[in-house]
């Protein structure tokens, strides 16, 4: 298995405090990465870092064994970001949307035009293509927001909270597409702090605290480090809030 | 190319989608323009309320007017305009003294008009006749009949107020032309879209150059060719000379939508932005000529200088009046300089303020 992601010793200060301290992590082709953590743990710094928003005080990443020092521009047509915010404009079509994110990454004429019929099929909106993108539910929206992510067939999609704020059905259909587009080859890093979705769809989760990963492994074999006995029956909720602790995290963003 | 032009596309689209903008601004302009040449006409009327004019001359036989001084004095009398000769005039204690209104000392191709600051509007109409006498000596050399005639003071006067307003503020409202895109920045902002931007793989140049574009696209269809073609209509105003005129309007197009962009990339909040932009707009304006007018202005010449708004101004005015301006090199030079610094900048803060 191919490595996509490698960390190693990052590390991202303001005003000399460490957010992300000395990181190491690496994450192989295919996988559903779970990255949990309490507000102000250092998640959102590492996930910009990997989609080159921002850039390391120390230490290196690798995506797709290249240096995203180096060869910035090769890496980012492999990514798709998909931010918690419904990043879309709203006097814009559906199609539209997805035309402009998409032609980002000089995909252009006839190939463009597959991609956008493509993404917007991805995510079932094709019958909705000309509407305008403020007529939207919260949902069709969130699945809009997922679509200009993928016009441009990215290997690594990078999921930050994409379920904020919709119902069942639309968490479920996204969690499904998210296991869809993995069984494609996609390999997938997903920040949630619903618990539930995190046990449902990831390979391997990582928990960060402090900037620093607490604990790493299957789910399974994270519930066995806080297990008391064997056949104890522990939820991946009572695992973070063992290894985070249960104090409130007043997070101060910048 | 193909990702600017996606991009601009889309753009042009949420701007004209955008309709309260694009029937505010026009309206607004042509409403201006009624109200101000409506304000002020009874103050340019009165300013312009002059019956006749003295002026003194000093011509030397070698010059290129003597052979038509009697026909020029002719006409001018024709006009009420009543010319002196002067031998050896000196034209500063003419004008202190009071025994002339304006003075004009010719020379071998040419003439200097001299004027005290009251006397600015018979100086501007002596300047206005001799452009005209200056053209009818050239259809003579051409061969044609030479025929002296001079704009009468009342061609002069009429619709002053409408012609000067009516390019004043289709220049002050061209200068605010960044707004069009003020819908698109709240938009970005609200929504956090400038991450999908530094996610994606445009440079920093291509992401201004399509909001620039477009703006730039918007501001000429809107203001450039519909306001200003109803406006030139609706007042009566005079182009003088159209390539001129419209070449300046597209160069200020081109200038303030950099400089006025510059604003909206400086401050996330959009209020701090059109606030600040508009206060250096009206700035521009109140010492280049935009509310009063600059003939009649009470600031020196190096505050007004300060202003680009008085460059265009002036040299759209002088044109309208002239068919020429003595400002126009000025007034390019400056607006280029604007766009060659705003530009830049532009496309540095875009590269610099990455959303996260």
């Amino acid at each position: 298995m191919k490595t996509v992601v490698k960390m190693d010793g990052l590390i991202k200060k303001y005003d000399n405090k460490s957010v992300v301290d000395n990181l190491t992590l690496e994450i192989q082709e295919g996988e559903i990465f779970g990255l949990l953590g309490p507000n102000g743990a250092g998640k959102s710094t590492t996930m910009n870092m990997i989609c080159s928003l921002l850039k390391p005080t120390a230490g290196n990443i690798e995506l797709f064994g290249m240096d995203i020092k180096k060869d910035v521009n090769k890496i980012k047509p492999l990514i798709g970001y998909i931010p918690q915010d419904l990043a879309i404009y709203g006097n814009l079509k559906a199609w539209e949307n997805v035309e402009l994110f998409t032609s980002l990454y000089h995909i252009k004429g006839k190939e463009l035009k597959i991609a956008i019929d493509e993404a917007l099929d991805f995510v079932e909106l094709t019958d909705r293509r000309n509407s305008f993108a403020k007529t939207f539910s919260g949902g069709m929206k969130r699945r809009l927001n997922i679509a200009c992510a993928l016009g441009h067939k990215p290997k690594l999609l990078i999921f930050d909270e994409p379920t904020v704020g919709i119902d069942p059905q639309s968490r479920n259909f996204i969690l499904e597409k998210i296991k869809e587009a993995n069984n494609d080859g996609t390999t997938v890093i997903y920040t949630s702090h619903y618990m539930e979705e995190i046990e449902a769809i990831c390979t391997r989760i990582a928990i960060m605290d402090n900037g620093k990963i607490v604990a790493i492994g299957t789910k399974d074999e994270l519930k066995n480090m806080v297990r008391k006995t064997k056949d104890e029956d522990i939820s991946l909720e009572q695992v973070f809030l063992t290894l985070t602790g249960k104090s409130l995290r007043d997070y101060i963003e910048g | 190319m193909s990702k600017l032009y996606v991009m601009i596309k889309n753009y042009l689209k949420l701007i004209f989608r955008n309709k309260v903008m694009i029937i505010v601004v026009p309206i607004a302009t042509i409403l201006v323009v009624a109200a101000l040449a409506n304000a002020f006409h009874t103050l340019l009327d009165n300013a312009e309320d002059i019956s006749e004019i003295k002026m003194g001359y000093e011509l030397p036989a070698d010059s290129k007017y003597a052979f038509v001084e009697q026909m020029m004095v002719k006409s001018l009398a024709e006009q009420d305009i009543t010319a002196v000769a002067y031998e050896t005039g000196d034209p500063e204690q003419l004008l202190n003294d009071g025994d002339v209104d304006v003075f004009v000392a010719f020379e071998k191709d040419g003439y200097h008009i001299y004027g005290d600051d009251k006397k600015m509007m018979q100086c501007r109409m002596i300047q206005y006749v001799f452009f005209q006498v200056d053209k009818n000596m050239a259809a003579a050399i051409n061969g044609e009949v030479p025929d002296i005639k001079t704009a009468s003071l009342e061609t002069v006067k009429t619709s002053e107020a409408e012609n000067y307003y009516g390019i004043i503020e289709i220049v002050y409202f061209l200068s605010m032309s960044a707004v069009f895109l003020s819908f698109i920045y709240q938009t970005e902002r609200q929504n956090h879209i400038g991450i999908r931007y530094s996610v994606g793989n445009a440079s920093s140049f291509t992401r201004y150059m399509a909001k620039y574009l477009s703006c730039l696209i918007i501001v000429i269809l809107i203001q450039v060719v519909v306001v200003a073609v109803m406006v030139l209509s609706m007042f009566n105003v005079s182009m003088g000379n159209p390539v001129i005129f419209f070449g300046i309007l597209l160069l200020t197009a081109v200038a303030f939508t950099a400089y006025g962009m510059v604003f909206f990339q400086l401050f996330d909040n959009l209020a701090v932005a059109i606030g600040l932009l508009f206060m250096t707009l009206w700035f521009a304006g109140f010492v280049g000529g935009t509310f009063e007018t600059y003939m009649y202005s009470v600031f020196s010449e190096s505050l007004k200088k300060v202003s680009p708004l008085y460059y265009v101004n002036r040299t759209l005015v002088e044109t309208s009046v002239n068919g020429s301006s003595s400002m126009l090199g000025s007034c390019i030079i400056v607006l280029l300089a604007m766009t060659a610094v705003c530009i830049p900048l532009g496309v540095f803060i875009t590269a610099k303020k990455k959303e996260v």
